[in-house]
């Protein structure tokens, strides 16, 4: 009986020590990684020009006249050139933290925040068809970034 | 000394019957099942959040036909669609079309389903298509209003980031303004050096004129006189 105690408390010591050296590994690891830049799928800080009255072009994001970052915007999904057979859609993306996110349709347009880890996620309407979607981000340097998305609402079946 | 007793204690064989633990080679097997079946669920998972994984709808200008394809402009890349006898066609009136109207130069929404490296796409519904209809033309712009016109509904903005360029934008019954917190404000809340950002339409009837058709209002301050 003394044996047996002796030993889960040795063994209980060993799994302790190895429990709080893993959950620090583990956390060590975390920190070093920068959640925006992985695994992200596309990244457009431009899009196609289109037909407008001022000779000012805003499809390029300007640099941080800090000199610091970029303000990029990515979106996450839907992917270019998608089909859904539901008018409701949900943009995903990431930018910098708490940029206002701006997203037109042809039809139609909606705004969100970005959170403070640059998360955003917001559901649209689109209009049966092709619809091309302009995703833009203001940070709180009033830098712009946009991207654009051509998604298809059709219900035809193929 | 003590310790080193107790130790040695602790190690040495003992009578007791321990209940038999699964071999190395069993955990193996289980941790091999347990991997096949996330990997399925996750293919699964992947099947119902993204059934139209390859399935695409590709907008562009038809640039080449031949006998069994045809080349799209697209987003400036090109891109060949197989064609067969499966294929639809619909014309710009949304009636049946046929693949003796499809002609070079014009403007279609191809659905297509491609193969899953995208080696080889093919084409189920050729969409003749006016891209004028599904552009999108909106421009966003954030800026300070200098200057709001006493006789007519327009004011000049200068974007934060080009301060040499003006913008001069009209607002009608439809342009909607809201402030940071969401709420709908009137048109007379928009006072010259307010920050804005102004959801724009070029305006058909003005040269050099946009047509607002959202703006956030940074610098709107609730006053007895402004209407919610």
């Amino acid at each position: 009986m003394f044996k047996e105690l002796i030993l889960a408390i040795i063994l209980g010591g060993l799994l302790g020590f190895g429990i709080t050296g893993g959950y620090l590994a583990v956390k060590k690891d975390k920190t070093k990684t920068n959640p925006i830049t992985e695994n992200k799928m596309v990244t457009v800080s431009s899009i196609p020009t289109h037909q407008a009255p001022s000779p000012t072009s805003f499809q390029k994001s300007p640099d941080n006249e800090k000199g610091t970052t970029k303000h990029q915007i990515t979106i996450d999904s839907p992917e270019n050139e998608s089909v859904f057979s539901n008018s409701l859609i949900t943009i995903k993306g990431v930018t910098s933290a708490e940029s206002q996110i701006i997203i037109t349709t042809p039809s139609k347009n909606f705004t969100t925040m970005a959170d403070k880890a640059g998360n955003f996620s917001q559901e649209i309407e689109i209009d049966s068809g092709a619809n091309f979607i302009q995703i833009t981000s203001i940070d709180s340097d009033d830098n712009q970034a946009s991207s654009l998305l051509l998604v298809t609402y059709s219900t035809a079946k193929f | 000394m003590i310790l080193l007793g107790l130790l040695a204690l602790a190690i040495s064989p003992t009578p007791t019957i321990s209940p038999p633990s699964p071999t190395p080679t069993t955990n193996d097997e289980i941790q091999k099942i347990r991997e096949v079946v996330q990997q399925k669920v996750k293919e699964k998972l992947k099947q119902i959040t993204n059934p139209s994984s390859s399935k695409k709808g590709i907008v562009g200008k038809i640039i080449q036909i031949d006998n069994s394809q045809i080349t799209l402009e697209s987003q400036n890349t090109t891109k060949t669609i197989s064609i067969d006898d499966s294929t639809t066609y619909v014309d710009l009136n949304r009636n049946k079309s046929s693949w003796d109207k499809i002609k070079i130069g014009q403007d279609v929404l191809a659905l297509v389903v491609s193969d899953n490296d995208d080696s080889k796409v093919y084409g189920k519904r050729i969409v003749i298509t006016d891209t004028k209809s599904i552009a999108n033309n909106k421009t966003v712009v954030i800026g300070k209003i200098v200057d709001i016109s006493t006789t007519s509904p327009i004011f000049t903005l200068i974007p934060s980031k080009n301060k040499n360029t003006l913008f001069q934008i009209k607002t009608d019954t439809k342009s909607e303004i809201y402030s940071p917190q969401n709420q709908k404000i009137n048109t007379s809340a928009l006072k010259s050096g307010h920050k804005i950002i102004a959801i724009l339409t070029p305006d058909t009837k003005m040269n050099k004129t946009y047509l607002a058709q959202k703006i956030i209002d940074f610098d709107f301050s609730p006053s007895p006189t402004s209407k919610p």
